[in-house]
């Protein structure tokens, strides 16, 4: 694969003038590679910003270097770094009152003369990374007229105007919501995959980058940097490392984070498909686990009204029509079976810390 | 299609705009020309002005050498400082900037007080309000006290990285220059404090002819400037970090906004008095009427809006009956903030800057 950028040895933190620069990570080897998908993702002030911040200009390394095709990022003018590598950012921009159109073109910027007039090649690209992000036919609308998820895809089109091998993005999908921000993910990889651009962005959403990147990068503070295909470090077990709080657990089955609350309470679930699934999270976010052994059992019959049979500890039988009504008859003090309630009190007992 | 026909419409209501106000410009220009303490007849104005005979020479006079020169310096005083105004609220992304936000009007005020009032007491005279208009010395110490200010914040802006830091630095270095009027003008004769505030008062009447040959030049290259400012000010919108990925060179741009800012800044407050106002509300004005805030219209649209802004407010503070005139900057903010306020409510909101 193509290397695009790389470093050698960064160091990435603060420079305080006259005081002690704060140094927030050393020895840096990273490289993006050409068509790549990649997420950054770490803890709050890990440095994420920095490194994005560090990797575009806006900021100075303290050591070490980066190489743009091999060639000392430095040694770039400000234009021809325009033409290298696009930015989405997460800073407020006064554009509310200018067109879709009119913003995307902006990034032809680095291209045009002194006063930015577009040619029709321009327009074309214009017009094309509109279409690439879906939003052509509100090219006229005001930008302050768009929902977040479509301001967002604005300003992603904004970047693809400007032709860079490489897009850089500080979490775009903070303040979006969940359809917007798979969206939003969806269409950056197939930017990466199909356009063959070198996707690079930071974000908080691990299940997300779980999901679609080509490569994650893991970095933490007092952590060596860590770099690799998702399912490698979920293996290697790196998330547990470096996510886990206490009460925090990531779960290498699932890929996600689960609250690690020991559940006591037994009982047996019989049955299949979507509504299995569902009625067995609804019951272990209530505490229960599935035991085949348990005294209590749900049976699911998908094809009656009332799905939900249930069968006590003496053979009495209930039947619910939906999980709101299982989870409320479970409650019921004849359904707590000593074993179980014991099962609660030192569960409660072990909440305090 | 359908799209691409709403885009052309949008342009050439654009155009139309542009053009009424261009007609609105003229309309208020013969005016302004026409209407006054003394009545001339219409016909023999546009005689006048058209550089026929006329019956009556001291018509002539009046039109040339009063009237003509003080609707040029309005129409052109207005668009400076409206351009003035919308590069710092571009620059420093603040609707409350505008051109006098740096301190360069401050140090034109501090010069002024400085002859008026130091030299003044110094020399032991003083200087009576009529005196004092069109007088070369204050319009000397008026330019070197804005530019020494220019000077001072063309320095700082390359010593500070963040623009919201130069926005305060600014405006301290006004309260420093306000301040130190406020001494010279306690230790002042009322005469001459008066004569002070009369300047402050602000005139389009105070630019004869020979100093015309130094006032069009240099508005001229300030709005010159203006139009090689539009892409760098366009991208400013993204804010500056966005601006630099687009491979913006901050701090030259910087530079040359102020520069070109505090230039005209300074002429017009030096040849015409610290004018209030019209440098805050037009960029405002005009970005509701056109409602974008895209540099490439707005350039031109402020410029147009602030020539009629002012000849306007010129009209108004020079009606017949009115006799003599009334200071210009009492009419600006007595006309133009209820216009603003009025804009301002029927839009529901300032969709410029949210």
């Amino acid at each position: 694969m193509k290397k695009l950028l790389h470093t050698e040895n960064l160091s990435i933190g603060f420079d305080k003038k006259r005081r002690s620069e704060i140094i927030l990570h050393e020895r840096i080897n990273l490289s993006l590679n050409k068509g790549e998908f990649i997420c950054l993702i770490g803890p709050n002030g890990a440095g994420k910003s920095t490194l994005i911040k560090t990797f575009v200009g806006f900021a100075s390394a303290l050591s070490g270097k980066i190489f743009l095709n091999n060639r000392e990022i430095k040694s770039y003018s400000e234009t021809e770094l325009a033409k290298q590598i696009s930015v989405v950012l997460t800073e407020k921009t006064d554009t509310a009152n200018i067109t879709v159109k009119e913003l995307v073109s902006m990034g032809r910027y680095p291209y045009t003369g002194f006063f930015g007039k577009l040619t029709s090649d321009d327009l074309l690209i214009v017009n094309e990374s509109l279409e690439q992000v879906g939003i052509i036919k509100m090219q006229d609308k005001l930008c302050g007229e768009l929902s977040d998820g479509e301001a967002q895809k604005a300003i992603i089109a904004k970047a693809l105007a400007q032709k860079t091998p490489i897009i850089i993005l500080d979490e775009p999908t903070a303040f979006l919501d969940l359809p917007s921000r798979i969206e939003i993910m969806q269409l950056l990889k197939n930017l990466a995959h199909k356009a063959g651009k070198t996707i690079f962005l930071s974000t908080h959403e691990l299940d997300l980058a779980l999901q679609y990147s080509d490569r994650l990068i893991l970095l933490a503070q007092g952590k060596e940097i860590k770099c690799g295909t998702p399912e490698d470090l979920v293996l290697n077990r790196d998330f547990n490392d470096f996510f886990e709080k206490d009460g925090i657990e990531f779960d290498n089955d699932s890929g996600s984070f689960i609250s690690c609350e020991r559940n006591e309470k037994k009982i047996n679930i019989l049955g299949e498909g979507r509504e299995f699934n569902w009625v067995s999270k609804a019951l272990k976010r209530n505490g229960f686990i599935n035991d085949k052994n348990a005294e209590i059992c749900i049976k699911i019959n998908n094809s009656d009204k009332n799905k939900y049979l249930i069968v006590s500890k003496n053979k009495n039988e209930i039947k619910v029509d939906s999980v709101e009504a299982l989870l409320f008859e479970l409650k019921k003090p004849h359904m707590q079976h000593p074993e179980i309630l014991s099962g609660v009190k030192e569960s409660l007992a072990s909440q305090p810390e | 299609m359908e799209i691409i026909g709403i885009a052309k419409g949008k342009k050439s209501n654009n155009l139309i705009l542009s053009l009424m106000l261009l007609l609105g410009i003229i309309l208020f220009f013969v005016l302004n020309v026409a209407v006054g303490s003394v009545y001339i007849p219409f016909p023999e104005v546009i005689k006048i002005l058209l550089g026929q005979e006329s019956e009556n020479q001291v018509w002539v006079n009046i039109i040339i050498k009063s009237r003509l020169p003080q609707a040029i310096t309005a129409c052109l005083s207005g668009s400076g400082l409206a351009i003035g105004g919308l590069l710092m609220q571009t620059l420093f992304r603040n609707p409350l900037a505008g051109p006098s936000i740096l301190g360069i009007s401050s140090g034109a005020s501090l010069g002024v007080a400085f002859v008026i009032m130091f030299v003044g007491n110094i020399g032991g005279f003083a200087f009576s309000g009529i005196e004092i208009i069109g007088n070369l010395t204050v319009v000397f110490a008026a330019f070197a006290g804005s530019v020494l200010v220019l000077l001072l914040i063309l320095f700082l802006a390359q010593k500070v990285k963040n623009n919201a830091m130069l926005l305060i630095i600014g405006i301290m270095i006004g309260y420093i220059s306000s301040s130190l009027v406020g001494v010279l003008q306690f230790y002042s004769i009322s005469e001459n404090v008066h004569a002070f505030a009369i300047w402050g008062l602000a005139s389009f009447s105070n630019i004869s002819w020979s100093q015309m040959n130094v006032f069009i030049p240099i508005i001229f290259i300030g709005l010159f400037f203006s139009f090689l400012l539009i892409k760098p000010l366009n991208m400013l919108l993204l804010g500056e970090n966005y601006a630099k990925n687009l491979g913006l060179n901050i701090k030259r741009s910087r530079l040359i906004i102020i520069l070109v800012t505090g230039l005209l800044t300074a002429v017009i407050t030096a040849f015409c008095g610290p004018l209030a106002f019209l440098g805050l509300a037009v960029p405002h004005l005009a970005r509701m009427l056109y409602s974008t805030s895209n540099h490439k219209v707005l350039v031109p649209g402020v410029i147009f809006f602030g020539a009629l802004l002012a000849l306007f407010c010129n009209l108004i503070a020079r009606m017949p009956g009115f006799d003599g005139a009334l200071p210009v900057n009492a009419v600006t903010s007595m006309i133009g903030a209820p216009i603003v306020i009025s804009v301002v409510l029927k839009k529901k909101k300032l969709n410029s800057f949210n």
